[in-house]
């Protein structure tokens, strides 16, 4: 019950980046389900009991700190992204060597960013999480699957008008923008202006629209 | 909303539970069965008490039973997904008004009634290994098929029951622990038909893909360490 609702099957779906312990969130009755392309049938809010057991379950695979038994290893599932919340970075697993590469963000005047050419990651943070992103020709359009770390949000009637409303210093990935109605209309609007921003529920087509 | 013809109709709404009588056979979108067990009962209770008052010959009333009512209720099977204690119960009614009047002890062992004739037995049809043997019929028949939309909604459905069961391998073959997790479905009433007569039947249903090296999942672990119906 609690499997379906956050939206899993497989351990590397609530496990860290670096594939050695669980996220520590996954553990709590508050637990966000992933955004999955998979479409999982709609589960409500299990009850408190089958939160306890799947703890109790979740907690027999790893040690009191999170660290599981077996870690897991390489990615086998080709493009894999790894996002970093603390460090604002994004990596990519080179199909060929299957070695992380970060991709550089370049920051733009009004501060959002820009993706260009990958560089040597170097060792993957261990905040790093499983991230689906969209590669278009340009700019790159990204969805990310996990809770992102953000500056506050606001509500607005029209895009336009959110984008004059963000404030000048905010990060360059926006999160809870909820968009309703027509997506062209949107990604005309928002043409130069935003750059790969979604909350990961969009299909690819909308995506690359936007 | 309006039909072919132009005129506009108004939309009866409907609870997800609700059963609507389509081509015969009483459906809800949630997929109980209650109403079409109902009324096939109905009917096995209103053919029982004819029978009764009818006084037929005993070759006639054999003929009636096995050509009729039996017929009747046996058309909707393939899709239909009553369960052995109901089917049981559809059997009981019409044995008990009919073996008496085909010249048969109605205390005659029911194994026996349900047995071909060269085990001695009766060759009563049996509703749930009817049902059983037309889920398996139609699932080997439209297993080839992409084109078919019959066959495109059960390997859909088959997708979903892999989805919510968690585990990968032959779909029929996964450890019935796996069972309660799934929802009241057709394709759950086959395995359960399947696994209870030893079958066993191969699919092409895709397995779920792991992510990276070591990776494992989630249900088949907590089965292996003990979490069984929960």
């Amino acid at each position: 019950m609690c499997r379906l609702y956050l939206k899993v099957s497989w351990l590397s779906e609530i496990c860290s980046g670096d594939g050695i312990r669980i996220i520590r969130r996954f553990f709590e009755h508050s637990a966000i389900p992933v955004t999955s392309d998979v479409r999982y049938p709609i589960q409500g809010d299990p009850p408190k009991g089958a939160w306890i057991i799947w703890k109790r379950a979740l907690q027999r695979l790893c040690n009191n700190n999170q660290v599981l038994h077996q870690p897991l290893g390489h990615w086998v599932r080709s493009p894999a992204w790894l996002y970093d919340p603390v460090s604002e970075r994004l990596f990519h697993q080179a199909e060929t060597t299957r070695e992380y590469q970060q991709v550089r963000t370049r920051r733009s005047r009004n501060s959002w960013a820009t993706f260009s050419n990958p560089v040597d990651a170097g060792e993957i943070p261990k905040s790093a999480l499983p991230a689906t992103v969209i590669p278009g020709q340009n700019p790159m359009m990204t969805g990310f699957s996990e809770l992102l770390q953000t500056d506050g949000m606001h509500r607005a009637d029209t895009f336009l008008s959110f984008l004059s409303g963000i404030n000048a210093e905010a990060r360059w990935v926006v999160q809870n923008v909820e968009i309703v109605g027509d997506w062209e209309s949107w990604a005309s609007a928002s043409e130069h202006r935003l750059q790969g921003v979604s909350d990961g529920i969009s299909t690819s087509r909308e995506l690359l629209a936007g | 909303m309006r039909d072919p013809s132009g005129q506009i109709r108004p939309l009866q709404c409907y609870e997800p539970s609700q059963a609507v009588r389509t081509l015969s056979v009483h459906l809800a979108p949630d997929g109980n069965m209650d109403a079409q067990f109902e009324y096939m009962l109905v009917t096995a209770q209103s053919w029982a008490i004819r029978l009764k008052v009818g006084k037929l010959p005993r070759h006639l009333t054999w003929k009636a039973w096995m050509s009729t009512i039996t017929k009747t209720l046996e058309y909707p099977l393939p899709v239909t997904t009553l369960t052995r204690a109901q089917c049981q119960k559809l059997s009981s009614v019409l044995i008990r008004a009919a073996l008496p009047q085909v010249g048969v002890v109605n205390t005659f062992p029911r194994a026996l009634a349900h047995a071909p004739r060269k085990f001695f037995g009766l060759k009563i049809p049996d509703f749930y290994i009817q049902q059983g043997v037309a889920h398996v019929d139609g699932l080997v028949k439209l297993s080839k098929s992409t084109k078919h939309p019959t066959a495109r909604l059960l390997r859909h459905s088959a997708e979903a029951m892999r989805i919510q069961m968690g585990c990968n391998g032959p779909l029929f073959q996964v450890p019935w622990q796996c069972y309660n997790l799934l929802d009241h479905s057709w394709l759950k009433s086959t395995w359960e038909f399947v696994h209870n007569f030893g079958l066993r039947i191969d699919d092409d249903i895709p397995d779920l893909q792991p992510w990276r090296e070591c990776d494992v999942l989630l249900i088949p672990t907590f089965l292996q360490l003990g979490y069984v119906g929960q």
